[in-house]
């Protein structure tokens, strides 16, 4: 960039340096047949596969022909980077089938990436368009709480589950994607980009999705794996009865909505009760009103099954 | 030698085989052209780019002098943008009146308190396309009125006009955008100087 022939040269997007870069090495290849394709780490990247305000996740291949998806997180400073750094290197400690693959971590001068396992396959959200049984939903993400549960003995939480970020693979397997690797500081905006690449946008402090945090993160408390577990509660409710348990005309009012404790009423007949009674005490306000942890609210789950 | 040549030089000699030329063209445009997309698309701009150059390529127009190939770059890269818009918003493009914010999902409204070039963005983004265009053109590429209704191919009194309903406009949706105060007061009393320090700012 910015050499010296480069007359009209500038920053194209100067909120991310490397996505500028690639943009250019991309379309000069398309153009001339050939560029100096950027990498990060040893990964060639090929292709953006999303964007958000604080990060761009890309797809990207290494010299043996494997393919991954990089998740590039920018601006989340000193003390943030190294916080991402070691929650992606614990990350990687886990050997889940329910958690997506980290294959590597690193920094560059551009801010911290993480190179993921790419999964192909749909989200729960794009699941939801079409109609399933509740015990569908109970089997299919079960496995997810599972996987937080391995999560929160490493001592981590994931900060944003949500039906975004449950892919479901091949072999109908679902797979916990995208942690929260970018907390956001108080008072700045954050986002965090899928690994699908659908930008998925917030302000505030709190990290975590309108309609699926819960009271405690959003009103910045301390939060531990009873968080995830209350958004999978969110996720699963809204999966079997096809709203979110909390309503509201605007983000805020759904917030005030969990943080008041109002469960709307869901539809009648579609769940049996013991799962509906599961379900809400998952969604308790007050965490110590809710299961100890994640294992146990799923194990209540499992047993409502026919 | 690429490095003396006019546009219109390198662009014949692109049009006639010669790829180092069009590389040359490529150096020295790219920027622009990526600029113009940056705020207004929000699909990854790498396929309206690449058309933009193409299209200069393919195209059979003869230029006279590095301005004239200026102004027909973004006469290629404008009406791609239209396109593009029509494609993808069938149901609910009208150029006049639709604005990128209404068209576009996405990080339009985030930003962070103090960070007044993404309220510059924000609140361009929020003004009808060809208002967002003229001022952009205005701001970025320091074009005056006259050149912008060339490459717009519209009336000059028009171009004045939209550029003075555009101010308006602009400030109106900084306004609406819970800017701080004194962003508001500078940009009420005088949008252009604040407009050209956040550009010269970002610019580094």
């Amino acid at each position: 960039m910015g050499s010296d022939g480069d007359t009209h040269g500038g920053k194209a997007s100067p909120h991310d340096p490397f996505e500028a870069q690639r943009l250019r090495a991309e379309v000069h290849a398309r153009l001339f047949g050939s560029a100096d394709v950027p990498t990060i780490g040893a990964w060639r990247v090929i292709a953006r596969i999303g964007k958000g305000a604080t990060g761009t996740v890309y797809r990207a291949v290494a010299s043996d022909g494997r393919e991954v998806a990089i998740k590039v997180v920018l601006g989340a400073g000193t003390s943030g980077q190294a916080r991402l750094r070691r929650e992606a290197r614990a990350l990687r400690e886990l050997d889940h089938p329910n958690i997506v693959d980290i294959v590597d971590v690193g920094e560059f001068e551009h801010g911290v990436w993480v190179a993921m396992e790419l999964v192909v396959g749909e989200t729960v959200r794009a699941m939801m368009a079409r109609p399933a049984t509740w015990t569908a939903w109970i089997e299919r993400l079960c496995p997810i709480g599972d996987a937080l549960g391995a999560v929160h003995r490493a001592g981590l939480v994931h900060r944003d589950v949500k039906p975004d970020n449950i892919v479901v693979g091949e072999g109908g397997v679902a797979k916990l994607v995208d942690f929260g690797l970018a907390k956001a500081e108080p008072g700045s905006a954050a986002a965090l980009v899928s690994q699908l690449g659908e930008p998925l946008t917030r302000t505030g402090a709190s990290v975590g999705t309108p309609g699926y945090a819960s009271p405690e993160q959003m009103l910045g408390k301390p939060v531990d794996g009873r968080t995830d577990a209350f958004a999978l509660a969110v996720t699963m409710w809204e999966a079997i009865f096809g709203v979110l348990p909390f309503r509201g005309a605007t983000a805020d009012a759904i917030g005030l909505a969990a943080i008041g404790g109002r469960v709307s009423m869901p539809p009648a007949d579609r769940a049996p009760r013991e799962l509906v009674h599961a379900l809400r005490r998952g969604l308790a306000a007050e965490p110590d009103a809710r299961y100890t942890d994640v294992d146990a609210f799923v194990g209540i789950l499992r047993q409502t099954l026919p | 030698m690429p490095g003396m040549a006019t546009d219109p030089e390198l662009l014949d000699a692109w049009r006639a085989g010669d790829a180092s030329a069009g590389e040359a063209l490529f150096k020295r445009y790219y920027g622009l052209v990526s600029r113009f997309f940056a705020n207004k698309v929000s699909t990854d701009p790498a396929d309206l780019i690449q058309d933009t150059f193409m299209g200069c390529l393919r195209g059979r127009e003869r230029l006279r002098d590095d301005a004239a190939f200026r102004k027909y770059v973004f006469g290629v890269a404008y009406n791609l943008l239209r396109e593009h818009y029509r494609a993808r918003h069938a149901d609910k493009f009208d150029p006049q009146t639709s604005s990128c914010a209404d068209l576009l999902p996405g990080p339009g409204t985030m930003m962070a308190k103090g960070d007044e070039q993404g309220l510059l963005l924000a609140a361009l983004r929020r003004i009808p396309l060809p208002l967002q265009v003229v001022l952009e053109l205005f701001y970025w590429e320091d074009m005056t009125s006259a050149t912008i209704a060339e490459i717009l191919d519209e009336p000059h009194g028009t171009i004045r006009t939209r550029l003075r309903r555009a101010r308006e406009l602009l400030g109106k949706a900084i306004a609406g955008l819970d800017a701080e105060p004194g962003v508001v007061h500078r940009t009420a009393t005088d949008l252009d100087g604040w407009a050209a320090q956040v550009r010269a700012a970002a610019a580094g």
